[in-house]
């Protein structure tokens, strides 16, 4: 802009020293595989199930965003989103401008919601602690998903909420958003932001 | 008041506002009794109307007007004592009410299961002394009765299960308060032990009991030994269909076992419980409860009213509200726009025009490798040159695919090194009006023989006229 006044240009170029200083801390490489798994509706978390070596271990992708907060806080804002970041249950999910209040706007957050729940009350009924649900070496097998899939209620429920084939698709679901993890054959477990879902259930009854 | 409704509409209107039924059955339970006064109807009509219009208000009053209810057959006895009217309803419109409203079904106790049992022996009695004549009267009064009895039964326990079934909520509710003060949960849990082992106790184990088949009891048979011995009895006495009835009977009897272990299974984990598990239950219980709800909408008359419809309650937890959908892949234009057609049919000609020359195809010989066998090289290569200028060609964006795509399980022997004879041809001596632009980009072609990769300059084929020319063929196409 070249009717800006000389004051206004000292400013801005030490403005822009500071952004671009920012994002030359930062490889596009890796910028670019984040923005790639908020695009595919993902919930980044600070711990992924690796099926190789079958332990959970740390994400980098978790850690760069965690390290440079501000400003992907800042990037996501100019792109029209709001970056969540969740330091209880370990995750970062991008939320969408929720300026139009549309039935599409929480269709997502309420499919997620309900598997979770229904899982979340399957598990408490059988007697066990959730927190269980969560561990790799828990979880659910094999015998506890025919057992939620052979409950006719759940099924009724699932295919209400637009899951027409059930609790398998169901798993995938939150499985392609890192809710879940598939720890072998018939076995998963809830990843840290999947249990945290249940846990604030929880807290927000104790309170009343 | 004079006017008043026939029995089918009063039920009718009963049905249309079934919570005021609900709450006098459920007072009525609560009462052990069997009937229900005047005076506590009256209030309850009184109290709901009381946000109804004006002519619904009318109607609902008019018709559960004792002596409209009376007069059309729902109430059949009105008792006098103790200074107040008591209703009697008739037992079919309570037992429907309470098959709409599964928190209404009686528990069964250990006596009533046991009342079944002793009319189920006796019948078993009377019937070793019949006839199974079916003239006989006395012998076709008794097999009324035992199929009414043995359905009756079956009813009843099946409404017990579904009512078990929602123990679930009952548990929560029991023990909603002592999970959610922590500071008395010890004083809460005594008593809540109590109320649970009260419903195991005298309703869960004694159907659970009464339904094992490997039940000994000291004063005779149990249920599915006096069923069998009614069915041998009708058996070696011919009368074969009532037998089969009564097996499919014992059959269904047998399946309601299992859901009620499970019931059984989960108060026992229940009382197991510590308070952190029980906050966790019940936590799922309440949650799950709004969800019911929300399904419970879906289920109305209304076929509109298929999905639930969760914005509420997603926002109200606010967990992941805003989550970006999952990309769906990107179907094709098909049918979309005129061009991808004319792309579709001039690439289809193309390839026609190249059968209808099959004939011609040259074969070219199979070699190793190329440089040993010079002559055979030029040989070949002339071969391929001939059948290049008479292939026709489109402008195209990537000619060597298109090359590699035409020439690929079309010419027999071709290898992977003839396209960058033919490409480097074309390069060199394009076909008439055409004309090959090397551009900077890079593209991958596989090939499916060996899982080599060939990395090459994009080319594109572009025709030599003007644009205008182009768009005329077009719409010659078009």
């Amino acid at each position: 802009m070249p009717d800006l006044s000389n004051a206004m240009d000292t400013k801005e170029s030490a403005d822009q020293s500071q952004a671009s200083s920012s994002f030359e801390q930062i490889l596009p490489a890796q910028s670019a595989a984040i923005y790639r798994e908020f695009q595919a509706g993902r919930v980044i978390v600070r711990d992924v199930w690796d099926s190789n070596r079958s332990e959970l271990r740390a994400n980098p992708l978790y850690n760069l965003l965690y390290n440079h907060l501000s400003h992907f806080r800042t990037f996501y804002e100019h792109l029209g989103s709001e970056l969540v970041f969740n330091e209880t249950g370990a995750f970062f999910f991008l939320k969408e401008s929720s300026d139009d209040e549309n039935e599409e706007h929480d269709e997502n957050a309420f499919r997620v919601q309900v598997i979770l729940l229904l899982i979340g009350r399957y598990f408490a009924r059988s007697g066990r602690d959730l927190e269980y649900l969560g561990r790799p070496d828990a979880g659910l097998n094999e015998q506890d998903l025919s057992a939620l899939a052979s409950d006719e209620e759940y099924q009724e429920i699932l295919r209400a909420a637009r899951f027409e084939k059930g609790v398998p698709e169901a798993l995938d679901y939150l499985d392609k958003r890192h809710l879940l993890f598939r720890a072998g054959a018939g076995r998963c477990f809830l990843s840290s932001a999947g249990l945290y879902f249940l846990q604030e259930l929880v807290r927000e009854y104790e309170q009343g | 008041m004079s006017k008043r409704f026939s029995t089918l509409d009063t039920t009718r209107l009963l049905f249309e506002h079934p919570k005021i039924l609900f709450r006098m059955i459920e007072r009525m339970d609560r009462n052990e009794a069997r009937y229900i006064r005047e005076s506590d109807l009256v209030a309850e009509v009184m109290d709901y109307t009381r946000t109804l219009g004006n002519a619904d208000r009318d109607r609902v009053r008019l018709a559960l007007n004792t002596d409209n209810l009376f007069r059309s057959g729902l109430v059949i006895d009105i008792i006098k004592a103790e200074g107040e009217r008591r209703l009697v309803f008739q037992d079919a419109l309570i037992n429907l009410m309470r098959a709409c409203n599964a928190s209404l079904y009686q528990e069964l106790t250990d006596a009533r299961l046991r009342g079944h049992l002793v009319t189920l022996r006796d019948v078993r009695n009377r019937l070793e002394t019949s006839s199974f004549s079916d003239a006989d009267p006395d012998y076709t009064e008794l097999r009324d009765d035992l199929n009414e009895r043995v359905s009756q039964l079956i009813g009843l326990l099946r409404q017990n299960v579904l009512r078990m079934q929602t123990i679930s909520a009952q548990l929560a509710d029991l023990s909603g308060d002592a999970s959610r003060a922590p500071e008395k949960f010890l004083e809460f849990r005594q008593n809540l032990f109590e109320q649970i082992v009260t419903l195991y106790e005298r309703h869960i184990k004694p159907t659970l009991v009464f339904l094992n088949p490997d039940t000994r009891l000291p004063d005779g048979s149990n249920l599915f030994e006096t069923l069998e011995a009614m069915v041998r009895l009708l058996e070696s006495h011919g009368d074969h269909s009532l037998a089969d009835q009564l097996f499919r009977s014992s059959i269904s009897l047998n399946a309601l076992y299992k859901p009620i272990q499970v019931v059984a299974q989960e108060v026992e984990h229940f009382l197991r419980k510590t308070r952190q598990g029980m906050v966790q239950y019940n936590a799922m219980e309440h949650f799950y409860g709004k969800l019911q709800e929300l399904k419970g909408e879906t289920e109305t008359l209304s076929l509109k009213r298929k999905w639930l419809e969760g914005g509420d309650f997603a926002r109200s937890t606010g967990f992941l509200v805003g989550l970006r959908a999952q990309q769906r892949p990107k179907h094709y234009a098909f049918g979309e726009s005129s061009s991808y057609y004319q792309l579709l049919f001039s690439e289809l000609e193309l390839r026609l025009n190249d059968l209808r020359r099959k004939a011609e195809v040259p074969v070219l010989q199979e070699v190793e490798g190329s440089g040993r066998h010079t002559r055979i090289d030029v040989q070949r290569i002339n071969q391929l040159y001939q059948w290049l200028e008479t292939l026709e060609l489109r402008p195209t964006l990537d000619l060597v695919r298109e090359l590699h795509g035409r020439l690929d399980g079309f010419i027999p022997g071709y290898r992977f090194p003839d396209l960058l004879a033919a490409l480097n041809r074309l390069v060199n001596s394009p076909p008439k009006g055409l004309q090959v632009v090397t551009t900077n980009r890079f593209r991958i072609l596989d090939q499916s023989s060996d899982s080599e990769q060939f990395v090459y300059r994009k080319r594109r084929l572009e025709s030599t006229e003007s644009n205008v020319l182009v768009n005329q063929e077009e719409q010659q196409h078009a």
